[in-house]
């Protein structure tokens, strides 16, 4: 996809530009929309001053008539473009979110286990959520009030000066400080902000274990205790939000304080020239307006830079997301017909910035058609070995062999057609048994289908006892199933697959022996009677009949064998047949 | 994904006759500064109005009559009301803000007394993350409904109010003319912004089904990517992502007729200002400065309008989150559950130490009348001082039994009794400092080991504390690991292991010394070093308590003086180890199954 980087390059070199660019006409006419609108923003106190001066002057009715029509006329014109700028500038950066949304969705999917064991899940749902719309702020409202902000300077100043240049100079010579000033309150807004939601979180914390541990609580009559606790950090979250408000009262005064400053000058240095008949009380009603309407520009410039700023910070942290590539990446380019062997050679891994490897010269093979078994005391390497062979972990190069074919060469699509694994944590999704259940099929199976598989896992009359049966929802809002449950539906998720080989890790633990006799049992007769397995397990009856059983220990292969070998031939094997009633 | 984040859904059913309600008694408490938030809001709106009537009057005065005096005094009263008129919007909004604060500080304090006074019903049904929601998301919604809702609708109100009545008392039929199309505008604003409501409820929908399309994505990832659903899951996030876009597309285009509609009315005033203004005043009818000054106030009403508008929906669309607040003070608590009047303790148990004596007479129950019966005719006797080993498959009722000694659940009445007492004529927070409970995976809080163990009461000195890990052996540990009782512990102790919580358990429970002891015996696998340390804790801590134990180990089953055999809610067989294992029932067919795991 060399094109595609090349849009990514673009992006991240300049984010503003390229949605501008990529949202052309929203955004030109948005511009268009606004500039008529500070146009006619500038001059209807022009107009003002005309009919003021006429009522001064004790014009005739009709001329007061006219101005007054065409006053409203210009009033008018205001509401329409205001409307369009609002539209089609909104339309641009609303637009621009939902691009950089998608490309953040699509970057993370691409992501390996170890990408998220470096990063915590809600890092980044906090970059998808927060960031976005940081970044849209800076691309809408920051863009918006800066560009206002300039143009209503440069229509409103000339104005100004060509009513009176004198009076100009001597009310707007304060004004350049609003910026800063806006821009030191904002920062000040911020980092204050900060510190109140760090508190805000540390008391969600506090709040969250009173909850979590209410039983120890009552218990142990903690309630007063507790409560007490939790008054500490509720006061301290109080404080800060305090310090904020602080703050952020200054912002609105500091404002209103601005314009009036000018007034005042105006109405101390204007008295003369009014007098003198230098200028007429409409000029000076209308400069008073103009004043007003400057302190907007001042403190959209101060405001438009701290938001822009903030925006491209977290584009920033997009950015570096953006920047880290998938340690799997789908560059195959070969594709498997029927799985015939899988050959492991000399597999060694070691997880990044972990001390020791978690595997050493592992090799093996499986041949179609076989059963294989896994055991292994805990931390022995067991699901590393298989997220591997399933290429969730980047092996080395040709140190796995599916087909004869590296791993890494072939589609990544076309290899999970081939192997389908279920994982060790039972993970469903929000979403309906069916729905659940069917996941990885491309094509929705038909009901009887999905019965026959629920049955299989025996589950089957356990989802028909629930209200809606398989149309029962899951999650946090759906019906609860107990881990067992959810374990025996994703083993029928697995299964539904039909793929020829099939990969349970430790995922039989969940049933109990006759279900697991019984699942053996179906697959042995179906249709799918020559699938090729391997099945991690800690219950030996889950592995004793297959053809070969590998023992792992310390991220080594202790032996290879059949039960009968490794129980004279295994120590770890042995240990585990002891301790579960086997005869040794 | 139909009926997703349905609580977000549902309509508010309170009004701000009732949110005023909840929220006075809490800002009575401070009414100092409650008046000093008021008082600043009519100072605010006085001075507003006064400004544009002083640069009437500076033109009148002052330009009209030459007057150059009056005009300085102008420019300086000018000053100076706006001196003041800065102080009172940062008082106003200070105030209000700190008030809001002070207030949300004691609805928590209340929400939490309250939590903490819930069945444990309660926290079964209800997600530890929604707790959680309430206490800190519905109650900063809440701040919010306060300092941007009430505190801005009352104040822009105000400000209305003044402004209408500086016109009234320029000229009532300038003011009426000027104010006559004034309905329509606000009927056609108020429809808008209805619209707006219900967009943004919408659009907020929408958003939270976007963030919860993703978390599980991410959690989920590894599923997604081993059965091939990374293209077609794109595509839904694109999808409902778009389906955002578009929802927020649609509150701009309201928002942005909202805005329009509110300068075509400005419009219309101000014409009319100028038009009826500028007429009477060629008339000679109306000075010059007044028209002026009328002309300005005519322009202030647009803003308060506004406001109150915008504020009153997004209050609208928060106000869910302050009835849930209410809602959840309004939960019945423990006693209020039960039926059993418990606040007369008896005596016996109130005066004196207790022996510790259990007595089960026909004890049935059931959690919920349409849920079958967990325990069935249990009668038994613990004599105080003995232990009792319960042993039994899950399901068999070993957990209920707990839940009723502590009384988290009302067991029937009369059929639980501690030293002859019926059970519930002892008041929970007597009864629990009598009973002591160890879970099978205790909790454990932030902070250091010492508050672990003392959990912060103040009651339970440093030496007890020390002593009590002495006890359990945890001290020789924690030495070997040159750590100390200050050693801080992460969330839930993620940074020690299984076997380390539960020896501080153990020590919690020595530090306060209950008489009798409930030790649900953990199953997951402790490595053999900390499971010697815990077998001898085990002794350690039943030593001369009345102990009930659910047993998983052959160890400690054996060294219970008494063995109970349940199944399925009944009592299957009772006896000593050695009695039952000669008998060659339940307990020597099925004990194999329950014991280890």
């Amino acid at each position: 996809m060399p094109e595609k980087s090349q849009e990514l390059q673009e992006l991240k070199k300049n984010f503003l530009w390229f949605y501008i660019k990529q949202n052309k006409g929203s955004f030109t006419l948005g511009m268009i929309f606004l500039l008529l609108t500070n146009a006619l923003d500038a001059f209807w106190p022009l107009l003002l001053k005309e009919a003021i001066d006429l009522v001064a002057n004790r014009a005739p009715a009709e001329k007061i008539t006219q101005t007054a029509i065409a006053f409203f006329a210009m009033m008018s014109g205001l509401a329409i473009t205001r409307y369009g700028w609002r539209t089609y500038f909104g339309k641009y950066h609303t637009y621009a979110a939902e691009d950089l949304r998608y490309r953040v969705f699509h970057h993370l999917t691409e992501m390996g286990p170890n990408f998220f064991h470096k990063n915590p899940i809600g890092e980044l749902m906090s970059l998808i959520i927060n960031d976005v719309q940081a970044v849209r702020q800076a691309l809408g409202h920051a863009v918006l009030v800066l560009f206002d902000g300039i143009i209503i300077s440069a229509l409103v100043l000339p104005i100004m000066i060509w009513m009176n240049p004198s009076w100009t100079w001597k009310t707007m010579i304060l004004l350049p400080l609003v910026p800063f000033a806006i821009k030191k309150i904002m920062h000040l807004i911020n980092i204050r902000y900060k510190a109140e939601q760090d508190r805000q979180a540390e008391l969600s914390g506090v709040a969250q274990e009173i909850a979590a541990g209410i039983r120890v609580i009552k218990s142990y009559v903690q309630e007063k205790n507790r409560l007490k606790y939790y008054n500490q950090y509720s006061k301290r979250y109080e404080d800060a939000a305090n310090k904020t408000a602080v703050v952020d009262a200054v912002f609105e005064p500091v404002m209103e304080f601005g314009v009036a400053t000018g007034t005042v000058i105006l109405l101390f240095i204007a008295t003369e020239d009014i007098f003198s008949g230098a200028a007429t009380i409409g000029t000076l009603v209308a400069f008073e307006r103009y004043i007003t309407k400057m302190i907007w520009p001042m403190t959209a410039i101060g405001m438009g830079l701290t938001q822009f700023q903030k925006g491209k910070a977290s584009f920033a942290r997009i950015c570096e997301l953006l920047n880290q590539d998938t340690d799997i990446p789908d560059n195959g380019t070969e594709e498997i017909r029927n799985f015939e062997s899988l050959e492991v050679k000399n597999l060694s891994y070691q997880y990044p910035g972990a001390q020791t490897a978690s595997l050493h010269n592992i090799s093996f093979s499986i041949k179609a058609g076989q059963k294989v078994g896994v055991v292994g005391p805990v931390g022995s390497g067991k699901t590393t070995l298989l997220h591997l062979l399933n290429r969730l972990y980047p092996a080395p190069e040709k140190s796995i062999l599916v087909n004869g074919k590296s791993i890494e060469q072939i589609k990544q699509k076309n290899l999970h057609e081939n192997i389908v694994l279920v994982p060790q944590e039972p993970f469903l999704f929000s979403d309906s048994i069916n729905e659940n259940l069917s996941y990885g099929l491309s094509q929705k199976p038909e009901e009887k289908e999905i019965h026959r598989w629920a049955e299989m896992v025996d589950i089957r009359a356990e989802i028909e006892a629930l209200p809606e049966g398989f149309k029962s929802q899951l999650g946090e809002r759906g019906v609860n199933l107990s881990g067992g449950q959810k374990q025996r539906l994703t083993i029928a998720r697995g299964l539904m697959m039909q793929a020829p080989f099939l990969m349970l890790d430790d995922a039989l633990s969940a049933v109990d022996v006759k279900t697991e006799t019984e699942i053996k049992r179906q697959l042995k007769t179906s249709h799918q009677k020559n699938q090729t397995q391997l099945i991690v397990a800690h219950r030996l009856s889950s592995v004793e009949d297959a053809d070969q059983i590998i023992v792992l220990k310390d991220g080594m292969i202790e032996s290879i064998g059949s039960h009968k070998d490794l129980i004279s031939k295994s120590p770890t094997y042995k240990k585990l047949a002891e301790i579960q009633g086997y005869p040794t | 994904m139909k009926d997703f984040m349905s609580e977000d859904q549902i309509k508010a059913n309170i009004g701000l006759k009732q949110l005023g309600k909840g929220l006075w008694p809490y800002c009575k408490r401070h009414l100092g500064l409650f008046f000093a938030a008021i008082f600043s809001v009519l100072i605010l709106a006085l001075a507003s109005r006064l400004l544009p009537t002083l640069i009437g009057q500076a033109i009148d005065q002052g330009i009209g009559k030459q007057d150059y005096q009056a005009l300085k005094a102008a420019a300086i009263a000018f000053l100076v009301i706006e001196v003041i008129l800065t102080i009172a919007q940062y008082a106003r909004i200070y105030l209000f803000l700190k008030l809001g604060n002070r207030v949300l500080f004691y609805i928590r304090e209340d929400l939490v007394r309250h939590l903490q006074t819930l069945p444990i019903q309660y926290f079964n049904k209800n997600p530890i993350g929604r707790i959680v929601t309430r206490l800190s998301n519905d109650t900063s919604t809440l701040g919010e409904v306060f300092s941007e809702g009430v505190i801005a609708i009352f104040t822009e109100f105000i400000v209305l109010i003044s402004i209408l009545v500086a016109m009234l008392m320029i000229s009532v039929k300038l003011t009426l003319s000027v104010l006559a199309l004034a309905p329509i505008f606000i009927w056609i604003s108020y429809r808008v912004s209805e619209e707006i409501k219900v967009i943004l409820r919408d659009a907020k929908k929408k958003l939270s089904m976007l963030n919860s399309y993703v978390a599980e994505n991410l959690n989920g990832v590894k599923v997604i990517q081993l059965y091939n659903r990374v293209e077609r899951n794109r595509e839904r996030f694109s999808f409902i992502s778009q389906e955002y876009r578009d929802e927020q597309m649609k509150s701009i285009k309201r928002y942005a007729l909202l805005q329009p509609t509110m300068n075509l009315f400005n419009a219309v005033t101000i014409t009319g200002a100028l038009y009826f203004g500028g007429l009477a005043g060629a008339e000679g009818s109306l000075a010059l400065g007044t028209l002026v000054a009328f002309i300005m106030h005519a322009q202030d009403v647009i803003r308060p309008l506004r406001t109150i508008l915008e504020k009153y929906q997004q209050f609208q669309n928060s106000l869910t989150s302050a009835e849930r607040v209410f809602q959840l003070l309004d939960e019945k608590s423990e006693d209020e559950n039960s039926a059993v009047e418990t606040s007369q303790p008896t005596q016996q148990i109130a005066d004196h130490p207790v022996n510790g004596e259990i007595r089960f007479d026909d004890l049935s129950f059931q959690y919920e009348s349409h849920l079958p019966m967990v325990l069935k005719n249990i009668s038994l006797t613990v004599p105080a001082g003995k232990s009792l080993a319960i042993v039994g498959r899950t399901g068999s009722g070993k957990s209920t039994l707990i839940n009723l000694l502590q009384r988290f659940y009302n067991s029937p009445e009369k059929s639980l009794f501690i030293d002859n007492v019926p059970i519930e004529q002892i008041p929970r927070p007597i009864l629990r400092q009598y009973v002591g409970v160890v879970q099978q995976d205790s909790f454990i809080f932030r902070g250091t080991i010492r508050d672990n163990i003392s959990l912060g009461d103040v009651r339970i000195t440093s030496a007890q504390v020390e002593e009590a890990c002495r006890k359990v052996g945890y001290f020789d540990l924690l030495q070997r690991s040159h750590r100390g009782l200050d050693t801080f512990l992460e969330e839930r102790g993620a940074n020690i292991s299984v076997g380390e919580r539960q020896l501080i358990a153990f020590a919690r429970i020595l530090a306060f010394q209950p008489q009798i002891l409930i030790l649900d015996e953990a199953t997951a696998n402790i490595d053999s070093e900390s499971e010697k340390i815990i077998q001898e804790a085990t002794k350690e801590i039943t030593k001369g308590r009345t102990s009930l134990i659910i047993a998983h180990r052959l160890s400690t089953i054996e060294d219970c003086d008494l063995i109970l055999v349940l199944d399925q809610g009944q009592i299957r067989e009772v006896g000593t180890h050695k009695e039952l294992t000669e008998k060659k029932g339940y307990y020597y067919r099925y004990g194999n199954e329950c014991i280890e795991g």
